[in-house]
């Protein structure tokens, strides 16, 4: 670096506005370079004239960012409620969202009829048999997934102002102002005595509606915006539908939060500025679509105190295959697209319905603090921050809680963890957060021995069962769950957890064909336990597993393992007097299924529990003993009489039966020649139905085997 | 990055409160004024050089940073991402004085000298206001990289989450802001050998 780069570079270095190298190669200049040391100091005192211009944020200014946010805030309009048809999956008609079930795999909505005919979900790819509910409606006391839907707490309201609106507009043009609240009277408007407009208010509305439905109308929505049209939004069999229907005159105006226009027992009511229109409606002759023709009266209405809202409802055309599932606080829709992701619509972005895919989800649920959360096997994401939905973990399990919140289990580098979402909208992660800060796991199987009727499953995580008894290990602990009873062991020196939790992973916690007895293998040791009416006795075998060593273990008749080293095959049997070990001499070996075949004394022999079965006689120290999976024969390769050849001898293997018998079940026995450069320790091996012997990886020779003959 | 302070909720923590009740103004918001305002104040005033504008650029940042609190990532500081606002509002302010052909002054950060001042503080005061002129001479965009730097001690990376670019981009504007201050000290005799 020369002085003109070094002295153009002082500057930037001040504001560590410099590579690394070139602040390495300015330092080296400047310890070389006095005249450049100078300016870098003349630099340095300039620029610590500079100062920060120490000024406090005026106390006024809180103050009025304060009010502006309030005002914002006040000025927010609530959001518009749309009105979205729900329709049967199986049957395409509509459905009543309290009266609906949903599948509890997918959550397609379908009658409880129809989805009891149907024997399971009738959505495409989904054979889902179990169907789930709201909360609100289920009845149950844990129902899964739970479904907080908000239209559900509606309903009532929403069917409570239908009839009020229906009574109020008949009684009102039939002068009875003391019919409202008056059950006979709601029961029995007569329609036919309503007077007709002069022109048929909707005639127009038909033809289109002709041509837009093949389904039938579920709900209506009303534009108040000034435009002259209502929406008809209709649930076909390709998905829901909308168009426009011209009201001309008539001017119907939505006020927030009111069901302006339903359609029930074959009249049409809207609130319109003049009043509460009430129109007939009857069905059509060629489809069960209701059709609505034209016989309106206007009902003068006491004016409204609500104020209008400057917002702009849209009507929501869902797209073919989309499914609606529920809708929060702020007017989000969600839906179910095909792809099993949820797609959210936004009212209030610029005006339009942008929307948002998230992970596929099983459920839906909102929370006081509007927050939706949803899960789908084993993600579960909140759309909090409205339309960025955030991943927050992965759910290995999920369980409705009685508050109405959420537990689930997840599952991070390895270990389990639990986490909580709060019928508050409170979101808790990790051991403190749940069950007097036992580990996930752990939690899981209280909540199974709490709830077993219900929630009894197996869980993915290391586990066995014992006929009723349940085990399993979390970080800490080994847990015992017998007849609803939870019996935790305390890890000790002789059990060292993170040996017994490796060895668990590896699928060495062995079954017992004695109630309540297992053994835990870890890389050193056996352990055997016993589990008697939940109580959990310990006691450590003095078994010490060599390194490099094998363990074959089996529970038959009998409980045993046979730990193979490279020189003796040593039998633990735990039942009855030959507990303990017994030296066997063990060359050669094979292990085929869960049977251990060895020569032992110039025999094959192998064992079934603890007892040992001689296979075949005569066979060598020296005998090559494979497997011919192919075909399921055993190869046993030994030497001849002949010094060029060696026998090669097949016996077929029963399927399914292990190896009880090979005398009797020689397939062939021919003799080979003896491939140049072999000996006794040669490899040997069966593959693609021939028998290889290799010397020092070199391929000797490849015999392809005779078929098998039986 | 979290932003801790002793005994005291991290920016983050108040952000996250702030955003569990969107409905209303809560104190969490007060409190995250409190403790930025005074630094994205004086930042302004080092970009305005008004008082008042910086007053006005203050209640729209924080106007706007609430109503954008959602977007706020929680993984990064909040110091960068105010300041990233408050530099928007400043040069959308800047914009629009160039539109309206406004005069600028600094007269917020001018002071008149003292009589007690001697002789040779008066001397340093006129250096030191040669070098607040340079300062002031750069353009907004560059000033305020060095302002974020040098005045407010903010490392290369907040830098650059302030100015959403890379870490390379931020220390090459660094760079080159730096060359042209040093272009005005040199105009301004303030260095005795000219960097350029």
């Amino acid at each position: 670096m020369n002085c003109e780069q070094a002295r153009s570079g002082l500057l930037p270095a001040n504001f560590d506005g410099l590579e690394d190298e070139e602040s390495q190669a300015l330092e080296t200049h400047l310890s070389t370079c006095p005249a450049c040391k100078t300016l870098d100091s003349e630099v340095s005192s300039a620029l610590s004239l500079l100062e920060r211009p120490a000024m406090k944020a005026p106390e006024a200014a809180w103050d009025k960012i304060k009010n502006r946010i309030h005002e914002d805030i006040a000025r927010k309009p609530s959001a518009p409620a749309l009105k979205i048809a729900v329709s049967c999956t199986y049957c395409k008609g509509q459905l009543e969202r309290a009266e609906s079930v949903f599948c509890g795999s997918c959550l397609a909505p379908h009658h409880p009829g129809c989805f009891e005919e149907y024997g399971r979900c009738s959505n495409l790819g989904c054979a889902e048999t179990r169907t789930v509910k709201p909360l609100e409606t289920a009845g149950q006391r844990f129902p899964m997934p739970a479904i907080q839907a908000k239209a559900t707490e509606r309903k009532p309201r929403r069917r409570a102002k239908l009839v009020a609106a229906l009574v109020l507009g008949a009684g009102t043009a039939f002068g009875m102002a003391a019919m409202v609240g008056d059950p006979q009277k709601q029961n029995s408007v007569d329609i036919a005595q309503v007077a007709p407009l002069a022109r048929p208010l909707l005639k127009k509305a038909r033809t289109q509606y002709r041509q837009v439905l093949d389904g039938r109308v579920s709900e209506v929505t009303v534009d108040r915006d000034g435009d002259p049209w209502f929406g008809l939004s209709a649930q076909g069999a390709r998905g829901l539908k909308s168009f426009k229907a011209s009201f001309k005159d008539a001017m119907a105006r939505k006020r927030d939060g009111q069901d302006d226009l339903v359609i029930e027992n074959g009249l049409l009511a809207i609130h319109g500025d003049d009043g509460l229109l009430v129109a007939q409606t009857q069905q059509d002759e060629e489809s069960s679509y209701a059709v609505i023709d034209g016989q309106v009266k206007t009902v003068p209405l006491p004016p409204s105190t609500k104020k209008a809202s400057t917002l702009d409802p849209k009507i929501l055309d869902l797209p073919d295959g989309e499914t609606f599932l529920d809708q929060d606080k702020y007017g989000r829709v969600y839906a179910r697209a095909l792809n099993k992701q949820i797609v959210v619509y936004d009212p209030w972005a610029a005006g339009r319905y942008p929307k948002a895919l998230v992970e596929a989800t099983a459920g839906l649920s909102f929370r006081n603090s509007g927050q939706a959360l949803l899960f789908w096997g084993n993600q579960a994401s909140t759309l909090k921050s409205r339309l960025d939905p955030k991943p927050l973990a992965k759910m290995t399990e999920v369980f409705p809680l009685k508050d109405g919140g959420l537990f689930f289990l997840y599952k991070d580098s390895g270990k389990h963890y639990n986490g909580r979402f709060g019928a508050d909208g409170t979101y808790s992660a990790g051991a403190e957060a749940i069950l007097a800060g036992k580990s996930g796991y752990s939690s899981a199987l209280e909540l199974l021995s709490s709830h077993r009727s219900i929630l009894l499953k197996e869980l993915d995580c290391t586990k066995r069962s014992f006929g009723k008894i349940k085990l399993a290990v979390d970080e800490e602990k080994l847990w015992v769950l017998d007849g609803g009873k939870l019996t935790c062991l305390t890890p000790t020196e002789a059990l060292p957890v993170r040996a017994e939790k490796r060895a668990l992973k590896n699928n060495v916690l062995f079954p017992s064909p004695y109630d309540g007895v297992f053994i835990i293998r870890d890389d050193q040791s056996l352990y055997h336990f016993t589990v008697e009416a939940g109580a959990v006795t310990e006691s450590k075998v003095d078994v010490t597993i060599p390194e490099n060593s094998a363990v074959f273990s089996g529970a038959k008749e009998q409980l045993w393992h046979s730990i193979l080293t490279d020189k003796d095959l040593n039998k633990c049997n735990w039942q009855g007097q030959n507990r303990g070990l017994l030296g066997v001499e063990a060359f050669p070996k094979i292990s085929i299924g869960d049977t251990l075949l060895a020569v032992k004394e110039n025999a094959l022999v192998t064992w079934d529990g603890a007892w040992e079965t001689q296979l075949l006689p005569g066979v060598a120290k020296t005998s090559h003993i494979l497997h011919d999976k192919k075909s399921n024969r055993l190869v046993i390769l030994s030497l001849s009489d002949d010094p060029g050849s060696i026998r090669m001898t097949l016996f077929n293997l029963t399927v399914g039966t292990g190896v009880k018998k090979l005398a009797g079940a020689v397939d062939w026995s021919v003799l080979i020649p003896f491939p140049s450069g072999a000996n006794a320790l040669s490899t040997s091996f069966v593959a693609e139905g021939k028998l290889w012997i290799e010397e020092n990886g070199k391929t000797l020779k490849a015999i392809s085997l005779p078929p098998r003959t039986n | 990055m979290r932003d801790t302070q002793s005994d005291e909720p991290a920016d983050q923590d108040l952000v996250a409160l702030c955003r569990e009740q969107r409905d209303q103004l809560t104190e969490n918001f007060e409190q995250l004024y409190r403790r930025h305002s005074d630094a994205v104040f004086s930042f302004l005033i080092s970009l305005l050089r008004n008082r008042e504008k910086a007053e006005d650029a203050l209640q729209e940042a924080f106007f706007r940073a609430y109503n954008a609190l959602d977007r706020f990532d929680p993984e990064r500081a909040f110091r960068p991402w105010i300041f990233r606002i408050a530099r928007n509002v400043a040069m959308d302010q800047l914009r629009q004085e160039k539109k309206n052909h406004a005069v600028v002054t600094s007269e917020a950060t001018k002071e008149a000298p003292s009589k007690e001042d001697t002789v040779s503080t008066v001397s340093r005061r006129e250096r030191k206001e040669l070098v607040q002129d340079a300062l002031d001479a750069l353009p907004a965009e560059e000033r305020s990289v060095l302002v974020m730097k040098h005045f407010h001690g903010m490392t290369v990376k907040q830098i650059a989450e302030s100015l959403s670019c890379s870490l390379r981009t931020a220390k090459y504007r660094l760079k080159g802001a730096a060359l042209l201050l040093g272009t005005e000290l040199s105009r301004r005799d303030i260095t005795s050998v000219e960097v350029v």
